[in-house]
């Protein structure tokens, strides 16, 4: 159970962290799909019905907190672990994160922790 | 016989008075010819005229140049004290005989100087005169103005004979070429000596050179300002004088000056004593084939120009490191990206070598990658350098569209943290203008942020930036629009001027920077409020020239 697979979505406004992350992601063993902006993650969440989503939140149009709440609100067969990824690991960003719906947070220079998280996350 | 040898004797002696008169004219028409002092030649005339008949009197008084003043000029037959009392007198209706015919400017003949009315008053000069009969003749210039009187005297009173009419009255037309002769010559030494005092007082250097650039002459307060000494260029062409691109340079234009009689500026340097030195030579036709050109030394005004110049860079470049100091956060945002995304692709990588089968089509792809990364984020690093270096303006062909789309990945993390959406709208085949790349980028950033500052308060929904490039026949436009707070419209002229800022941090100089930066690209600059809200800038700047080689290859 610990090593089972994670249905992971991805949502980065910027392409190359975007494919990066998702390439890695892949690469531990997780299944993954992922969204540039806002309104694609609602549609992509939906059909692809995600296990955890990793959120950058500084993405144009919308607040990170906002795109969580939105996450939580459509209906879906489980409800998502939701990770917040920060562009620094800035403490009051994280705090932030946290009050706003976030499950945990990733700064994105220590990316690689997400693997870490990904299987402490529920399945 | 005898009848016969006196008739002979009688025209000889004619003959011989025929051609003394004649000699003496000659003699008093070259006088007038090479310019001798006007009152030798009217006193040579004087005598001239008094040999024509014996006991006959001849003086010449000129007007004065205030147009009243009676002034002696020549009287050698007739008593100084009588000439003493004319001297000085005012012309008028009743002034003897060369008084009156100067106020009346027509011949007056007195035939009997103790009886008649016009010598009332003068009865006492008349006496003195040992004169009689005084017939006098203005003298006139060729536009008809008096110059002065010429008089016969008789001691008996009588009227002249026709002959003597005609005399008097070639003796006026002489007397008046004289004069005028000799007013054109005063008038010209007057004129050369105000030219000299001119050239005393003028600071610039001139030369007067040949069609093909050979130097004839020239003036110079001070030789020591020569770049060579007159013995080395007088009578040498210009290519040989001066270094040879320069030399080239001012030839061609001397050329170009001589055949189309157009004015030509040349800016150049020369290096005077080891220190470079700035010139203006202003070169103009003189002279049928000649040419002048007037140097002017300008290097005191050119480095005040460069001073301005080089503040003006100091200040930019301040402005910029300022502007690149409240980014550092969204920068750094912007770094973290390409970094991320290599950390990601290199761990991937690493896992992938590990895993049997290797997967090669995923191991290339992730390292591909892993380099385009890398590229990404040194080009950050290169445009943060590029504003943050403070290096020579430089003017090149520069596309606004590209400094636009620059500027936009600079500010994006930027724009992105305060929920700001940024749209850009770049007009297609944009022409170029010359200008400083890292400047112009300067002018938009420095847009964008104050852009991004007016919205700060805007709910999330109205946060929208729009970029926009437009451009017509002369110019190219940047348009920035924000849907902010606007600018108080009794502002709206005074939001260029230094220290007037509507932000919370700054000092107000960006917009006055900008505005310096755009003016010295010899564009301009201005703010308007939107009708639906917020404030746009925009900014124009000329259309780089088009090449020749551009014309040539155009359809």
């Amino acid at each position: 159970v610990r090593n089972r697979a994670r249905k992971v979505l991805i949502v980065d406004d910027h392409e190359e962290l975007r494919t990066s992350v998702a390439r890695l992601v892949r690469a531990w063993g997780h299944e993954v799909a992922v969204a540039g902006d806002g309104p694609t993650a609602l549609a992509v969440a939906q059909s692809f019905q995600p296990d955890v989503a990793v959120l950058d939140v500084l993405i144009p149009g919308i607040t990170g907190p906002e795109l969580a709440r939105q996450l939580r609100a459509i209906p879906l067969s489980t409800r998502p672990f939701l990770i917040a990824m920060t562009a620094d690991g800035d403490p009051l960003l994280q705090k932030a994160c946290l009050d706003g719906g976030f499950d945990a947070y990733v700064a994105k220079r220590s990316v690689l922790d997400l693997e870490a998280l990904l299987r402490r996350s529920p399945s | 016989m005898l009848e016969r040898n006196r008739g002979e004797e009688a025209v000889r002696q004619v003959e011989a008075v025929k051609a003394r008169f004649y000699a003496t004219v000659h003699q008093v028409l070259g006088m007038i010819a090479s310019g001798s002092a006007l009152p030798d030649v009217l006193e040579r005339m004087v005598l001239l005229v008094e040999q024509q008949s014996h006991g006959m009197r001849c003086s010449v008084l000129l007007l004065d140049d205030d147009g009243t003043t009676i002034r002696h000029a020549a009287a050698p037959g007739l008593p100084p004290e009588y000439v003493r009392m004319i001297d000085g007198l005012p012309i008028g209706p009743r002034v003897g005989s060369c008084g009156t015919a100067m106020f009346l400017a027509q011949p007056v003949i007195v035939t009997d100087m103790l009886a008649d009315p016009l010598w009332e008053d003068l009865r006492d000069a008349a006496r003195s005169s040992g004169q009689r009969a005084c017939w006098a003749m203005p003298i006139f210039s060729l536009q008809g103005r008096v110059l002065g009187s010429i008089a016969l005297y008789y001691s008996e009173p009588r009227a002249p004979r026709d002959d003597e009419l005609g005399l008097i009255e070639w003796a006026a037309d002489v007397a008046a070429i004289a004069i005028e002769q000799q007013r054109a010559h005063e008038a010209l030494r007057q004129s050369e000596t105000r030219n000299r005092a001119i050239l005393r007082a003028v600071p610039d250097m001139m030369f007067l050179l040949t069609a093909d650039g050979t130097y004839l002459d020239f003036h110079v307060q001070d030789d020591s300002r020569l770049f060579a000494p007159p013995s080395a260029f007088l009578g040498r062409n210009v290519r040989d004088v001066l270094p040879p691109p320069l030399g080239e340079r001012l030839a061609q234009a001397v050329a170009r000056v001589a055949r189309s009689d157009e004015s030509e500026t040349v800016q150049y340097s020369l290096e005077l004593d080891d220190a470079e030195r700035f010139f203006e030579a202003f070169i103009v036709g003189c002279d049928g084939n000649k040419v002048l050109s007037i140097v002017r030394d300008v290097t005191d005004r050119k480095r005040a120009e460069v001073e301005a110049a080089a503040h003006r860079r100091e200040l930019a470049h301040l402005s910029r490191v300022g502007m690149l100091g409240e980014l550092t956060g969204a920068l750094a945002h912007e770094l973290s990206q390409p970094l991320t995304a290599v950390l990601g692709n290199a761990e991937t990588a690493r896992l992938l070598v590990s895993r049997d089968p290797l997967d090669l089509h995923q191991l290339r792809a992730a390292l591909d990658d892993i380099i385009k990364n890398n590229k990404h984020a040194a080009a950050v690093i290169d445009h943060v350098r590029a504003l943050l270096r403070n290096d020579e303006t430089v003017l090149q062909p520069v596309n606004v569209n590209d400094v636009v789309r620059e500027v936009v990945e600079l500010a994006h993390g930027e724009a992105v943290s305060r929920h700001i959406t940024i749209t850009t709208t770049l007009a297609p085949r944009v022409p170029p203008v010359l200008g400083d790349r890292v400047q112009l980028q300067q002018v938009v950033l420095n847009l964008v942020l104050n852009a991004c500052d007016a919205m700060s308060e805007a709910p999330v929904a109205h946060r929208q930036l729009t970029l926009a490039t437009e451009w017509d026949n002369g110019h190219v436009r940047v348009v920035v629009s924000d849907r902010g707070v606007g600018i108080p419209a009794d502002q709206l002229e005074r939001v260029f001027e230094p220290f007037v800022t509507f932000r919370k941090k700054g000092l107000g100089l960006g917009l006055a920077i900008s505005r310096s930066i755009v003016t010295a690209h010899r564009g301009s600059i201005r703010a308007d409020n939107n009708a639906d809200g917020g404030a746009t800038f925009r900014f124009s700047l000329p259309r780089a020239a088009v090449s020749v080689e551009q014309t040539v290859s155009a359809p």
